[in-house]
């Protein structure tokens, strides 16, 4: 008689069933980060996802409010007062801004260069921050229905905190300046050193690259943004030089702070920044064209 | 019917718990992981791979990360369980603990090892991989007494 085959088997290890679904997870690993193909569903489980994430940023905004009712009225006097002062102080500067970009644009006019191109502002709130230790990011509440794309830029009120990496149809994900590997053209604001500025993990200092004279570094020198990339607008504080490390045999690492603080405040700024690549692509002359086929049919 | 509804509360709980910002420090729990296990050893009927896949799908959406590597991180957990059902079953408490601590320490393995070949500027510690499966086990007692005993979760079908 035949007894009944061990437990193991009568269950069923589902070794069929995980290759399945482990060469799926693959191949949507794969997917994403090769070819950038799975963002439609992405977005489909974001709509799913998007009622709970906000239903989870109501507390604080809860606690906000109400921190908000407390405050007594004599400081919230104060408060009106000093950003009443503020803001006759920006609004003169703005008018003598506006007059200089006007005249700016003339001047450019003049000496026939590209126009710059001039963007809006988006304010913002951030929702959360994932919870994800291998990438600096940040979820915002804007996305394509208030005209947000992949690559603008988001500062906060002091500088530029990161670049839109990803956009859903309400939200839209942030990667900050100090995720490993991103980058932003920054020049020294003091000289115009032209250099890059690579993100290095989070609560590293960045790591400013490709400078040519380093010499006319400085502890304290202010990068802004150089906006030859054309992501980045130019002129936007980005960081601080903090450390200028020098040695014989590894080269120089010049170590700099954000501007921003990335991690501190719930308001941001998008940057409607989108220039037009109007530019006409390179010609080719013939004659290189001939040199290179030449060289190579002659083999 | 209860059964399902808890199951779907505990998870949905565990999910929201992940979802705060205090998980964005690599050291703490993966509480859905760890719920996942539970719901995997005493319902592998109804809590099984696909609910582990669809799961990881959407921690993945949630935490921006690479689409598919929590869940490959979770599959790998539900494959586990199944596989050693018996063994942990039978275990003593303490020994659960560690079976536990094993399975999840394979999932976090697994992911660090898939994100380490695909992308170039992904670094990692191993205590990054270390503290959270050991919280991770930690708290397999606590979500087990939750979960199976006494807790607000199941009324009937005591596993």
């Amino acid at each position: 008689m035949f007894q009944s085959p061990p437990a193991l088997f009568n269950q069923g290890a589902p070794l069929l069933k995980l290759s399945v679904f482990v060469s799926l997870c693959l191949l949507l690993i794969i997917a994403d980060y090769q070819f950038r193909a799975t963002e439609q569903i992405r977005a489909t489980l974001q709509i799913v996802l998007y009622p709970i994430q906000i239903a989870l940023s109501q507390p604080g905004k809860l606690i906000d409010t109400a921190s908000d009712n407390l405050r007594s009225l004599s400081t919230m006097k104060a408060v009106i007062e000093q950003q009443t002062i503020q803001i006759q102080n920006l609004s003169l500067l703005s008018n003598h801004a506006e007059h200089l970009e006007i005249e700016n644009a003339n001047l450019r006019k003049l000496l026939a260069l590209q126009q710059q191109v001039a963007f809006k502002t988006l304010a913002t709130e951030i929702i959360y921050k994932p919870s994800n230790w291998a990438s600096q990011k940040i979820v915002i509440n804007r996305g394509l229905a208030d005209g947000v794309n992949i690559g603008m830029p988001v500062a906060s009120d002091t500088g530029i905190i990161g670049q839109i990496i990803r956009v859903f149809q309400y939200s839209a994900e942030v990667s900050l300046i100090e995720e490993r590997d991103s980058a932003i053209p920054v020049l020294v604001s003091r000289n115009g050193v032209r250099g890059a500025l690579f993100g290095m993990g989070r609560a590293e200092p960045l790591d400013l690259r490709f400078i040519n004279s380093i010499g006319d570094l400085d502890v304290g020198d202010y990068l802004t943004t150089s906006g030859i990339d054309g992501t980045y607008p130019a002129g936007f504080p980005v960081a601080i030089i903090t450390k200028i490390d020098r040695s014989e045999t590894a080269g120089t690492f010049i170590s700099c702070r954000p501007v921003a603080n990335l991690n501190r405040f719930r308001h941001l700024m998008v940057l409607l920044y989108q220039p037009s690549s109007s530019a006409p692509n390179p010609i080719i002359p013939d004659s290189v064209k001939n040199k290179k086929t030449s060289k190579w049919g002659n083999k | 019917m209860s059964s399902y509804r808890g199951i779907f509360l505990s998870l949905l709980i565990a999910f929201i718990l992940n979802m705060t910002p205090l998980r964005s420090n690599p050291l703490l729990p993966d509480f859905v992981l760890i719920v996942l296990v539970f719901w995997i050893l005493y319902f592998p009927e109804t809590v099984n791979l696909l609910t582990a896949f669809l799961l990881g799908l959407f921690m993945d959406v949630q935490s921006s990360n690479l689409l598919g590597i929590n869940a490959l991180g979770y599959i790998i957990a539900g494959f586990l369980i199944v596989f050693w059902n018996r063994r942990i079953l039978s275990a003593s408490p303490i020994w659960q603990v560690i079976n536990v601590f094993q399975v999840v320490l394979l999932v976090h393995i697994s992911i660090a090892i898939t994100m380490w070949i695909l992308v170039p500027s992904f670094v990692f510690s191993s205590l990054d991989i270390f503290l959270p499966a050991t919280f991770e086990a930690l708290l397999w007692p606590l979500i087990k007494r939750l979960l199976a005993n006494q807790g607000p979760f199941i009324s009937r079908n005591k596993p």
